[in-house]
């Protein structure tokens, strides 16, 4: 996205070209300048109405965190409540208990869930069976495609009451464990499931990178006599460092958003203490109980201006980090 | 890499090549054992604690069974109608954005990209977000599934650095030729961007015959239940009653059997549009 920075310097030819036709546009009026792109303008509608109606119209919609808002009033006429609901949910334990939830899922995945897709990607790089190769990571891209009730299903399927690991411990003479259902196995499944789904998925951007090592710098390490893992240390690592540090603070960046999806899929009353997150929990004070929506739209808000403000700190560090390694 | 040119493969091969066999195992066996469940008897599934290395003897009824269930043809109707006709509103909007936004001389052009980005940054959430649905009538009903999603910006923006790549000169000529911009588009660009069109189709259409979550938040309707919705409720409660009067087979088969029904149209369209995807992936990844 360099080039949206500088649209101007991205065509020199056509400068150098028509120098003249350049100057002279500039001084042009706006109309005449944009009236050969109406048609485009037109092709963009459809696009700008949709932006604007589910998305900058929520925008606008976030004013009721700072109302009471009632449906007969609607979004402008019900009355303003000032930072009551900020004051709410700060004070209240539940929330904390959700936040706690949220960064510790986000915690364990981070450091499970990052290093995996890496590790991956380096066995299948260092992997010299090339026919096998293909056929390995056209089947790790795989479950990337599936859903999250299947990848339910699938848990299930094993960690059941009847399922495979629960045989291993009936046939041990040990007690059936609810896997599912006991808090203590929650962030081990969740965390696990998502690694399973997505190692090989996440691995395609690290192979890529990998690809792009010059091949003349394993030449000139092995001609010095390096061994495979002074290669991998000197020369392989070295040459997808800059894209580890920007997929780090990408995930660091997105700390704060835990799969919704994957929560409410994995979610029971059992669970619920240490599955709830912050998304979780605004959709159930919002839409499923009580119909709280000022006081969930706060709570979402603070959530999404910390992200916010998360992103754009990770992005600072990774320019302060490589030239190249902004996200923008 | 230099290391392919030395032919010689050692031990340190061999073992990588069976850790990755190994993980490869681990991501298709869970998928073929409930596979093999879905057409086992439960007797021979117990007996082998859960785990089928293949099925012993093949049975239909859990298949039969379900495929009896009012609601699986509901639900796969209502899974078929939001993907091809989801599929289709997000490739038109999803062209139209990303064409429009790759004349690079086009003023505001900038202004617009913005427009879109910030949306990946920031949003209204999800109660703003239900609200603005349900304020212009969408809630129960199938466009809360297909609208509020009709754009992935950045998909958009994937899309939008493949039209980059292809010459503007083909562009400007069939303008000078008297196309309109939409003929174009039509004529002139889409022949030439199959393969990020199926890209952009794959991403889409998985993500609509997956669809979970918009259906949890936006719907409360039994008939408009996708395929993942039921599927996930047989988990919790029984399913309703099924036509005809035999004795029902066991839940875990018929639970087995509906994941097959439901994953295996991925798994069998997957492998053609492989090839794409990934090419697709990198476009993205470049930043343009």
């Amino acid at each position: 996205m360099q080039t949206l920075s500088s649209p101007r310097c991205t065509n020199p030819a056509r400068r150098e070209q028509s120098p003249d036709t350049q100057r002279r546009s500039a001084r042009r009026p706006l109309w005449s300048r944009t009236r050969p792109f109406v048609p485009l303008y037109v092709l963009f509608l459809p696009v700008l109405a949709y932006y604007l109606i589910f998305w900058y119209a929520p925008m606008g919609g976030l004013v009721i965190a700072f109302k009471n808002y009632n449906f007969l009033d609607g979004i402008f006429g019900s009355p303003w409540a000032g930072l009551d609901h900020f004051e709410r949910f700060l004070s209240n334990g539940d929330f904390w208990v959700v936040f706690r939830n949220t960064i510790l899922l986000a915690f364990y995945r981070l450091l499970f869930g990052f290093p995996a897709p890496i590790l991956f990607a380096l066995l299948v790089y260092e992997m010299r069976f090339a026919k096998i190769k293909r056929f390995i990571q056209t089947i790790s891209y795989l479950p990337h495609f599936l859903s999250w009730v299947v990848v339910y299903a699938i848990a299930y399927n094993f960690l059941s009451d009847t399922g495979f690991f629960n045989q291993i411990i009936a046939g041990l003479g040990g007690d059936k464990i609810a896997f599912l259902g006991d808090p203590a196995y929650f962030r081990t499944i969740f965390v696990g499931s998502s690694i399973w789904k997505e190692i090989g998925w996440s691995a395609i951007i690290y192979l890529a990178a990998l690809t792009r090592i010059d091949s003349d710098l394993y030449e000139a390490a092995a001609i010095d006599g390096a061994g495979r893992w002074r290669r991998l240390a000197h020369v392989t690592l070295p040459g997808i460092r800059t894209i580890v540090s920007i997929m780090l603070l990408l995930a660091l960046g997105s700390i704060l958003s835990v799969s919704f999806e994957q929560v409410v899929v994995m979610m029971n009353a059992m669970v619920s203490p240490v599955a709830e997150v912050i998304d979780y929990y605004v959709y159930r004070v919002g839409l499923l109980g009580a119909n709280n929506f000022s006081y969930a739209t706060a709570v979402g808000l603070f959530r999404s201006v910390i992200a916010l403000g998360i992103v754009l700190i990770a992005n600072w560090f990774a320019k302060k980090f490589d030239e190249e390694g902004g996200i923008w | 890499m230099g290391t392919r040119s030395m032919s010689r493969k050692g031990p340190a091969d061999v073992i990588i090549l069976i850790v990755l066999l190994l993980l490869c195992a681990t991501t298709l066996y869970p998928l073929l054992n409930l596979i093999f469940i879905s057409l086992s008897d439960m007797e021979d599934v117990m007996r082998s604690g859960g785990m089928l290395l293949y099925p012993r003897s093949i049975h239909w009824d859990a298949y039969d069974y379900i495929l009896r269930y009012a609601g699986l043809a509901d639900a796969y109707k209502m899974t078929i109608f939001i993907t091809v006709v989801g599929t289709a509103i997000n490739l038109v909007m999803t062209t139209l954005g990303a064409y429009v936004l790759s004349i690079r001389d086009m003023p505001g052009r900038n202004a617009l990209m913005t427009f879109v980005l910030v949306t990946m940054f920031f949003g209204g959430g999800l109660i703003p977000t239900y609200l603005v649905v349900k304020g212009i009538g969408l809630v129960n009903t199938p466009w809360a599934l297909m609208l509020p999603g009709a754009i992935s910006a950045w998909l958009l923006v994937l899309t939008r650095n493949f039209f980059q790549g292809i010459p503007k000169e083909l562009r400007e000529s069939a303008r000078i030729d008297g196309c309109s911009e939409l003929m174009t588009l039509i004529r002139i660009m889409l022949p030439l961007s199959m393969p990020i069109m199926a890209t952009l189709a794959l991403f889409y259409g998985v993500g609509h015959w997956n669809e979970y979550i918009n259906v949890v938040i936006y719907v409360n309707d039994e008939k408009l239940n996708t395929l993942q919705v039921l599927l996930r409720r047989m988990y919790t409660s029984a399913i309703g009653e099924v036509d005809g009067d035999s004795l029902p087979p066991p839940v875990e088969t018929i639970r087995a059997a509906t994941v097959a029904l439901t994953a295996l149209p991925i798994i069998c369209v997957y492998p053609f549009l492989q090839k794409y995807f990934v090419q697709g992936m990198m476009v993205g990844a470049v930043k343009g």
